[in-house]
This record gives C-alpha cells, sequence and structure tokens, in this order.
C-alpha cells in the first residue's frame, strides 16, 4: 500500500521543480481533488453505508450531518444494514424504492399529510434524503452512498489513501495536471494535453483550444 | 468539515498568491467564492423546505426575507399539508377573470408580477391564520403544518461568508467552487491577470460539474 507521502513523491518525479508545489499544496490541490475525481468518475471505487435514526413524523434526513463525503445515494433501507445480520425497525427490513418529489406529488398531492412505514424514498435538492410515508414511530434507516475517501493532510501524510492500492498511481498521474496548471502558458498546456488523455475530451479541448488561440502572435 | 479560510487557502495556492504582500485580499476572495456558490445555487442544486405563517386574507409572502436563509427560487408551495397547482396569471386570468376577489381558501400559487421570483401569490388567499411556532428552517414539518405553508425551496446553504464559517455544503461540492473561484480571480482584467490558468480551471470547474450531474 502507497502512503501519500510515497504519492506525493510520485508526482514529484513527474514535475520539473517540486520546490513550486510544497507538500501541503500537493495534498490540498493535487492528491485530494484527484481522489475525489476518480471516486465521481467510478461511482463503485468508494462507497458506505451509514446507519441514521429519524425520528417519528420527520421527513429530511440531512447527508451533511450523516454522510458529508457522500455525492450519490444509490441505496435506502428500512432497517439497519451496516452489519453482516440486518436489524429490523419497524418489524421490518425492505429497500425503499426511489421515486422523485414531482411524481410522489402528481400520485399523491397530500404526501405530506401521511404518515405510516416509509415505503419511497426522494432527494430534496443534494443535501437531503427524504422518506414516505413519514414514519409513525422512530425508525433506522440505512443509507448506501457513494463517497469520497477522507482528505489527505500533513498530519496523515504516513497513512494510505481509502482507496483500492490498484488506483495509487492513478492518483499521482491525476494529480500532477492539477497542480501543474497554476504555472500558467507552457504548463496549463501540458496540463491540458495530460487531463485530456486521462479523464476525455470534454471540456478540455475547448480549453485546449483557447490555451492555443492566445499563443498566436497578434 | 472545512472552513472558508481553508478554502481560500486552496485558493490561493492555485493562484500562486502566498507571498507576505498579497495579490488578493481574503474579502476579494471570499466574494469571488460567494458568487461562485451563488452560480451552483441559481442552478437550484441545493434544496430545501421553509415553513412560513400564513396569515387570513393576505395573499403574497416574501419568501426571501426569512432570515438565516437565501432562497434563490421556489419549487413547490403546500397548503394545509397538500400541494397548491403552480399557475401563470395568464391562466389564473382566463379560469376565472376576476380571480383576485375570490375568497374560497388556497388551490394556486404563482410569482408572476410580484416582486421577484422569491415572492409568492397565493391564489385564493388562506381564510384563516395558522399558529405561529418556532421556524426550524432545515426540517419544518415537526410544527404544524395545518392551516400554515410549506415551501420547497432552491437555496444557498452558505448562509454566512466569514473565514471562520464552516463550508456548509457536501466535501465534494467544494472542488468545482475552488475552480469556478481561481478561473473568475485569474481571469479578471488586472496586474495578475493569468488567461491560461482562468481557461484551464474554468475547465476544471465545468468538468467536476458534469460529474456531478450538474448542467456545465
Amino acid at each position: 500500500m502507497a502512503s501519500f507521502a510515497a504519492i506525493v513523491e510520485l508526482i514529484y518525479r513527474q514535475v520539473e521543480n517540486r520546490a513550486l508545489y510544497p507538500t501541503e499544496e500537493a495534498l490540498l490541490n493535487g492528491v485530494n481533488p484527484a481522489m475525489r475525481l476518480l471516486c465521481l468518475m467510478d461511482h463503485m471505487l468508494h462507497t458506505e453505508r451509514v446507519a441514521v435514526s429519524l425520528a417519528a413524523r420527520r421527513l429530511t434526513v440531512d447527508l451533511r450531518q450523516v454522510a458529508a463525503r457522500s455525492h450519490r445515494v444509490l441505496r435506502v433501507l428500512l432497517g439497519d444494514a451496516t452489519a453482516d445480520t440486518p436489524a429490523l425497525t419497524l418489524g421490518q427490513f425492505a429497500p425503499l424504492l426511489p421515486i422523485t418529489r414531482e411524481r410522489l406529488a402528481c400520485l399523491y398531492p397530500d404526501w405530506l399529510r401521511t404518515v405510516g412505514v416509509p415505503s419511497r424514498w426522494f432527494l430534496l435538492g443534494r443535501h437531503f434524503v427524504c422518506v414516505w410515508p413519514r414514519p409513525m414511530a422512530p425508525v433506522t434507516l440505512t443509507l448506501v452512498c457513494a463517497t469520497v475517501p477522507p482528505a489527505a493532510a500533513l498530519a496523515t501524510l504516513a497513512s494510505s489513501p481509502a482507496l483500492d492500492e490498484s488506483q495509487h498511481a492513478v492518483i499521482a498521474d491525476l494529480a500532477t495536471p492539477l497542480l501543474l496548471y497554476k504555472e500558467g502558458a507552457g504548463e496549463a498546456d501540458r496540463a491540458v494535453q495530460q487531463l485530456r488523455m486521462r479523464l476525455g475530451a470534454e471540456p478540455f479541448t475547448e480549453a485546449a483550444k483557447r490555451l492555443r488561440s492566445r499563443a498566436l502572435p497578434v | 468539515m472545512s472552513t472558508l479560510a481553508d478554502v481560500v487557502t486552496r485558493t490561493r495556492h492555485a493562484l500562486q498568491d502566498l507571498d507576505a504582500v498579497q495579490a488578493w485580499q481574503d474579502a476579494q476572495i471570499t466574494a469571488a467564492l460567494d458568487a461562485s456558490i451563488m452560480a451552483l445555487a441559481r442552478q437550484h442544486v441545493w434544496q430545501g423546505l421553509l415553513w412560513l405563517q400564513a396569515q387570513a386574507n393576505v395573499a403574497t409572502y416574501a419568501v426571501n426575507a426569512q432570515p438565516g436563509t437565501r432562497i434563490v427560487g421556489i419549487k413547490a408551495v403546500l397548503y394545509n399539508g397538500s400541494e397548491l397547482r403552480y399557475a401563470s396569471e395568464a391562466q389564473l386570468d382566463r379560469l376565472t377573470p376576476s380571480w383576485e376577489m375570490q375568497r374560497t381558501g388556497p388551490k394556486w400559487w404563482t410569482t408572476d408580477n410580484t416582486e421577484s421570483p422569491t415572492v409568492i401569490r397565493i391564489h385564493p388567499p388562506p381564510l384563516v391564520t395558522g399558529s405561529a411556532v418556532p421556524i426550524f428552517p432545515a426540517d419544518p414539518l415537526p410544527q404544524r403544518w395545518q392551516d400554515n405553508l410549506v415551501l420547497v425551496v432552491a437555496e444557498n446553504p452558505q448562509v454566512t461568508i466569514d473565514l471562520a464559517e464552516p463550508l456548509t455544503l457536501l466535501e465534494v461540492f467544494a472542488d468545482p467552487v475552488v475552480y469556478e473561484t481561481v478561473a473568475r480571480l485569474a481571469g479578471g482584467e488586472g496586474e495578475f491577470q493569468a488567461l491560461a490558468v482562468s481557461a484551464v480551471a474554468q475547465a476544471l470547474a465545468q468538468f467536476f460539474r458534469q460529474r456531478l450531474g450538474m448542467s456545465s
């Protein structure tokens, strides 16, 4: 397992002047966004199961409080499924079905009034998970979320990323252009080429065109 | 949860602005951060619930005037626990020419010809005043929805822009916000303009937004 320090060392091998990128910056603007980018590209790279309690008649779970590193809710279950043996809640253990608030309002305009055993879940923006009907008694829900790994810091330099070891070299490859571009002109162009190669054409093709157009003599 | 000061430090690293004499003041960076967060909020990325006390015979409610909130749009309005239907004033005119005179209790809501898109008109206005209870914007439903209004609103969750304040967004939103801020500052006219840096930061912000399922 490569530590964060080893990944930073891999980055330093890809840049010409390592003095321009202090370790703190290599972590803050290199390794951390690179890990997040990787997880956004593949939702299954890092997932979490979180058990949350919802009081009676409450509607919402605030993801910022229970899963601050989540970026996508994959499943919601009635009951606690964080251990190998699930625990029932209200005598039941069942997955809730996803729905949108708009569709729920079409089917049941008075959806807010309904109280019972939750059977559906929907998102309110990107911060709130809601269940319908509102629970008649306190319930335990399990949220299965696609998340990003804990960010690296100078204090955790010796620890390893919470991503599979096979991804560690990719983190360094992605982090390098994320650091390089700040130099402007030539380095920015190099960063865009690397990002295009590693992440795909969009939207870096447009950035490459803009950089090239500015390089033309006036 | 990181603070706005942490986000400003990240931005300064990307702008190579960590010398004793700084090119951008903290206030300039926080203002650009605020603009970047607001740009995402305008896409209705973040939503919430808001409780409002209904007043008898009052049709117009200024949702954006609620303390502790930065509302950017209204998604739905519920009265007495049921969703009201949205209608434009033209539709209401066609339905009942003198609709402003009606007093039968709320059925519709509109933002047409109000002061702003965050001021709503309930039609017909409520017949009774709902009970006044404390407001908890994040989760108002344990409060009485009977004879009151509950709104689904699009909001900017970063109510306070202060370096000591936490960034009140999910961690993944920090990246598009930082890149957008770097693009704004580096792209601005002036001595420290860096168009290449701005172009790449803009592309990175766009890429993060796309991966987060937002329109670019």
